[in-house]
């Protein structure tokens, strides 16, 4: 366990030492990641972005927690962490000068609280299984890249999509209240009473399967409600007299190697799960959907809600091909009793 | 010198949590208080292999005698299943010890975070960064 009061002294006499800043032009920040419960943790992905160049460094902790990221030019930094069953740990304004300054990080549980089956071990497990494979992506037989497989969404984002995803442009009542929501640790999001918890395509939990065929798009999300959403690729438009409902209805067509979805017609009750924002039934959101290479399907998603974000906002999703994983069955309703206990903050 | 000085500090004072991404069905942290460790030995008395979360409950007696049944929720069977457990994992009789968090409302739940046989086996250990403070 690392000891606090011998941190602060190292970092200390590593800032203000003249020695080590006569060495270089060139800064760094290295550290030990840890848990919750202070055992270290290896293989996080550290990320640090120059806010004046944008110029973005990256590094991983080793198998003793260590981390370095060299050779850094002097300016301001960005430093997050984006780490599977780990709460998002950011810390903006880091001032590099020709200093090597120390950065301890101590992760900090999402609010599954590392439950068994619901935790750590679960997302470094399937991480660990799932050697992404490489390769090209595979095609249908009219040409299109092929989707079908089983996609494991929950991965290391990012860098750019993570820092858009903490600036959404949204009205200020749309902001307040997404802040109450995550306060309050999702107590009144609707998947507590087993309804739809949000609107995007991908569940960023858990495994999705898609299922292609020329004319229809399946992705069917073990862990949501519904499981299934449908995705029609016939041409067909949206209906002109579409009842408002919590998924919406969703077209796509071929731009290139882009499937680009078109969902309209929502009612206001699901969430967008970035940032557990609201949405007004104005809502479009936009998937546009690539399958890169062998391994990854990425998401372009793009919610446009004049009503809730002064801007279109658009937040990129990358998945990871699962091999050898399954979907299964999720009755949500079959034994819920959390919604009763939910005290919130 | 001086700016390294001001440069660390407002570092420090930036530094923050983002919320999690999302909510699968609920969060935990909703219902469950993480500065309310608890460990708890009894005998399992009933389990259910259900969803949204599966759940054992256990049989608590204290000094006096008097037994408490306490709900422990784990998460939905499907990815336990992942992670190795099956629904005879624990058994109906089997003293066990779970460590976890109080239930924010009093009730007598817990999540459970680890759950470790009599004779010290843990039901499916989880990885090396897996375990709770001890109460």
């Amino acid at each position: 366990m690392p000891n606090p009061a011998s941190s602060i002294f190292v970092v200390g006499m590593l800032a203000f030492s003249p020695w080590l800043l006569a060495q270089s032009d060139l800064g760094a920040i290295h550290g030990v990641v840890s848990d919750p419960d202070r055992a270290i943790v290896s293989g996080v992905p550290i990320q640090v972005k120059n806010v004046q160049t944008g110029a973005v460094y990256k590094a991983t902790s080793s198998s003793t927690g260590n981390y370095t990221l060299a050779q850094l030019p002097p300016g301001t930094y960005d430093l997050f962490v984006v780490m599977p069953s780990f709460a998002t740990y950011r810390k903006p304004g880091v001032v590099i000068q020709a200093q090597k300054l120390r950065l301890d990080i101590q992760l900090e549980d999402t609010g599954a609280l590392n439950t068994l089956g619901d935790g750590r071990a679960f997302f470094n497990d399937i991480r660990g299984v799932h050697e992404v494979p490489s390769g090209p992506a595979p095609r249908t037989p009219d040409g299109k890249p092929d989707f079908s497989a089983v996609w494991h969404a929950m991965r290391d984002a990012d860098p750019d999509a993570e820092i858009s995803a903490e600036k959404p442009p949204a009205l200020s009542w749309a902001a307040a209240l997404a802040k109450k929501r995550t306060e309050s640790n999702g107590k009144d999001s609707p998947g507590v009473r087993c309804l739809p918890t949000s609107v995007q395509l991908m569940s960023l939990f858990w495994l999705n399967k898609v299922v292609q065929t020329p004319t229809l798009l399946l992705i069917i999300s073990e862990g949501a409600v519904p499981a299934v959403r449908q995705i029609f690729l016939d041409g067909r438009g949206h209906p002109p007299d579409l009842d408002p409902t919590w998924l919406g209805h969703s077209t796509g067509k071929w731009e290139g190697d882009t499937l680009v979805v078109d969902t309209i017609g929502f009612n206001d009750k699901a969430w967008i799960a970035p940032g557990n924002f609201p949405h007004t039934e104005k809502l479009r959101m936009t998937s546009r959907i690539r399958r890169p290479e062998l391994g990854h399907l990425e998401f372009e998603t793009t919610y446009d809600d004049p009503e809730t974000f002064t801007k279109p906002w658009t937040v990129r999703q990358v998945a990871d091909l699962a091999p050898g994983e399954e979907i299964w069955e999720y009755i949500c309703n079959e034994n819920n009793q959390d919604a009763e206990h939910m005290v919130g903050k | 010198m001086r700016t390294v000085a001001i440069g660390f500090l407002l570092a420090g004072l930036g530094a923050g949590l983002l919320a999690g991404p999302a909510l699968a069905h609920h969060a935990f942290a909703g219902q469950y208080d993480k500065d309310a460790p608890i460990q708890l030995t009894g005998i399992v008395t009933k389990i259910e292999w259900m969803n949204p979360h599966a759940r054992f409950y256990i049989d608590i007696k204290d000094e006096s005698g008097n037994v408490t049944n306490w709900n422990i929720e784990l998460g939905p069977p499907l990815i336990l299943r992942r992670a190795g457990w099956r629904q005879d994992s624990l058994k109906v009789g089997e003293q066990i010890t779970v460590e976890g968090y109080r239930a924010k409302d009093g009730s007598k739940m817990a999540n459970g975070r680890k759950v470790t046989l009599a004779d010290g086996r843990q039901v499916f250990a989880g990885s090396t960064t897996d375990g709770g403070p001890t109460p």
